[in-house]
């Protein structure tokens, strides 16, 4: 003690009652108002300026900083800390994978789906959600023993009404999410008695200074400060930085095509006698040529631009619509969609291609797409990648084929792809007319959380600012030899 | 909280009203005394002595002043200061309790105390919440270091940290105002 210290503790003898802040310590208060204000925080969805992930993530800091106050005082409260470190690590690490492919990959993993009220949802999710709020519910229901703890070991009649009830509240809200139950003629009532429960346990801090009024602190290695900043920073820097470590899908680039092959030089003229133009034909390549075997008609649709058009991500399409002879069911189509993006194009990061070979789903079977993107390096090689089309269907079973992908950066010119399809007559109508579509998206920029591929955009039929889709579909048609006329519709 | 009904009920002398008193105001009593006065029994002497003070002086209790719990923290504070200080006292080797007044003080050098005291307070004043906090509860409340970084949920030496740049700004603030 020096001798300014001496002065100050003599000072303070005379120190007048006026002074603010002069009303003695709550050893309860900072705690337990960390605890309600993180309780609060966790449970609030605000979707706008990323809230969503900001407001949740405090609110777990704060619960765990309540907490490791608390947890010296009595078992209760330890296993409080403990469900609240086990739920801010499980937080932290929702964060992070949702700013990643695994999460996706994860939820492929479990595969299954879990049907609420509000449509299905991966099963994983569900399971996620459900590991989340019971570790939440543990948290709540050990701070309301320990809460209990405290009134008993003062001799008192706990008031803890208030915990109990929100402990009550946290575990039926598992049923509530895995059910699905939305509107505010349900989740109102809810929220009101949630919001009475959060207030009502502020207050009870006040209870607790009546109950011992000292608690027994726990000595901390890391200040509350630094505790909340790395606590918050780590998920949100994943977040800031995660994502664009995965702004782009991985071209599957093919080993340089070699030199064409022997062309069928009938069908060639065949295709182009039918009208199919000389320029595309010309790069239609022998393999998807070959699928064009037996042609008999021919219906062109779509256009290619060129430049002059403001780059906008899109490719633009032509999609040929080529009836061909068919040993099984007599007459089949080909649908071959040549895609052609711009150099000007090139500046998206990922990529998503939706077919929907018929809209309605019950004039024809399909086949599942097949493609190929292909380009020109700056050494003037062609380089050609797959695309990979899996299926999903919508709510009204309708089945759709999505391939993600990324143009490629390495791309010097335009690049190119072919997307082709079969559809075959299920009914034996003479002439069947059906509608088919090609959705695109486009994401504009490298940042996005959580992690969604293209696909899933397109999906779900999403809007945002960050993306951009096209939507292509006309009106298709399954004829025989002789009764095919495009003209007819 | 309002006490109101309560001050009343012990200015009254009211049968239960000292139960009561003692119900809500032991832990309260035990929280401010405990850091001043390490020893259970003194604790426990001093809280009987706080109990029967604020009895006695409830009738001069002003709400208009202080509320009933800085009141009551007053009385406590200095209650178990005054123990301490005799306990000191007594101990042969004992060292001079630094937040005694000086017996020795003469009216003069009494008013210069009170007036610099008055100029550190019209510091702390000054500092902002967080800083008065600690400032009160290092300097007024007796509490212990560990203490107050266990309450506050920060670092040993954080508190250290903090407590010395108040320091330095009050001294900054004082000047030489202040003779010791």
């Amino acid at each position: 003690m020096d001798e300014f210290d001496k002065l100050l503790y003599r000072g303070a003898n005379q120190m007048p009652p006026e002074l603010p802040g002069q009303e003695p310590p709550k050893p309860w208060k900072k705690p337990m108002g960390r605890v309600c204000r993180g309780l609060a925080l966790i449970s609030i969805t605000l979707n706008f300026l990323g809230l969503d992930i900001i407001l949740p993530a405090v609110g777990t800091v704060l619960l765990w900083l309540g907490l490791r106050s608390l947890r010296r005082e009595n078992g209760g409260f330890r296993f409080a800390y403990a469900c609240a470190t086990m739920y801010a690590v499980l937080r932290l690490t929702v964060a992070v994978l949702r700013a990643t492919p695994l999460d996706l990959r994860l939820a492929a993993l479990v595969g299954q789906e879990w049907y609420t009220t509000a449509g299905p949802v991966p099963l994983y999710y569900a399971l996620r959600t459900v590991a989340l709020q019971s570790v939440l519910t543990l948290a709540v229901a050990g701070l309301w023993q320990g809460l209990k703890a405290v009134f008993r070991r003062a001799g008192q009649r706990p008031r803890t009404a208030a915990a109990g009830g929100l402990a009550i509240l946290e575990f039926l809200l598992i049923p509530m999410a895995l059910i699905g139950l939305e509107g505010w003629l349900l989740v109102g009532p809810i929220l009101l008695i949630w919001i009475l429960l959060v207030w009502s346990l502020r207050k009870l801090s006040r209870s607790l200074d009546k109950a011992g009024y000292a608690l027994t602190p726990a000595p901390v290695r890391c200040s509350g400060g630094l505790a909340f900043g790395l606590w918050l920073g780590i998920p949100l820097l994943a977040v800031a930085v995660l994502p664009l470590c995965f702004a782009r899908l991985p071209v599957n680039d093919d080993t340089p095509v070699s030199g064409p092959g022997v062309r069928d030089e009938a069908l060639y003229h065949e295709l182009l006698d039918l009208g199919f133009p000389e320029d595309l034909l010309s790069k239609l390549g022998d393999n998807r040529m070959a699928l064009l075997q037996g042609a008999y008609g021919l219906d062109q649709q779509g256009y290619i631009q060129g430049s002059g058009r403001h780059p906008d991500g899109m490719p633009e399409v032509m999609v040929f619509e080529v009836p061909v002879r068919d040993d099984k069911y007599g007459f089949r189509t080909i649908y071959l969609a040549y895609l052609y993006w711009r150099p000007e194009e090139h500046g998206g990061y990922m990529e998503a291609i939706q077919v929907t070979p018929d809209v309605q789903g019950v004039t024809v079977h399909t086949s599942c797409p097949q493609g190929e993107l292909e380009w020109r390096d700056d050494g003037g090689v062609l380089h050609t990648a797959p695309l990979t089309f899996s299926f999903r269907s919508d709510g009204s079973g309708i089945i759709s084929y999505y391939a993600d992908f990324s143009l490629p950066e390495e791309a010097d010119g335009p690049v190119e792809g072919w997307v082709y399809w079969e559809a075959a007559p299920t009914f034996p109508e003479k002439v069947a007319l059906f509608n088919y579509s090609l959705r695109f998206a486009h994401r504009l920029t490298p940042w996005q959380y959580p992690y969604t591929l293209p696909s899933d955009f397109l999906a779900a039929n999403a809007l945002s600012p960050s993306w951009r889709t096209f939507h292509w579909s006309s009106e298709g048609q399954l004829a025989p030899e002789g009764s095919y006329d495009p003209d007819a519709y | 909280m309002d006490y109101s009904e309560l001050v009343a009920a012990l200015r009254e002398r009211r049968p239960d009203a000292m139960e009561r008193f003692q119900t809500a105001f032991t832990p309260l009593l035990r929280y401010i005394i405990a850091p001043i006065l390490p020893d259970e029994r003194d604790q426990e002497e001093c809280l009987s002595d706080v109990l029967l003070q604020a009895w006695d002086a409830i009738g001069g209790f002003d709400p208009g002043r202080a509320s009933l719990t800085t009141w009551l923290t007053r009385i406590a504070r200095n209650a178990a200061l005054n123990r301490r200080r005799s306990n000191t006292r007594r101990r042969e080797d004992g060292v001079l309790d630094e937040a005694a007044p000086d017996a020795a003080d003469g009216p003069e050098q009494s008013l210069i105390k009170a007036e610099d005291a008055r100029a550190l307070w019209d510091a702390v004043g000054r500092l902002g919440k967080g800083d008065r906090e600690l400032f009160l509860r290092k300097y007024y409340y007796y509490q212990a270091t560990a203490q107050i970084a266990a309450e506050l949920g920060m670092t040993v030496r954080a508190v250290e940290g903090k407590l010395y740049r108040i320091r330095k700004r009050l001294q900054t603030a004082l000047g030489g105002v202040y003779h010791g």
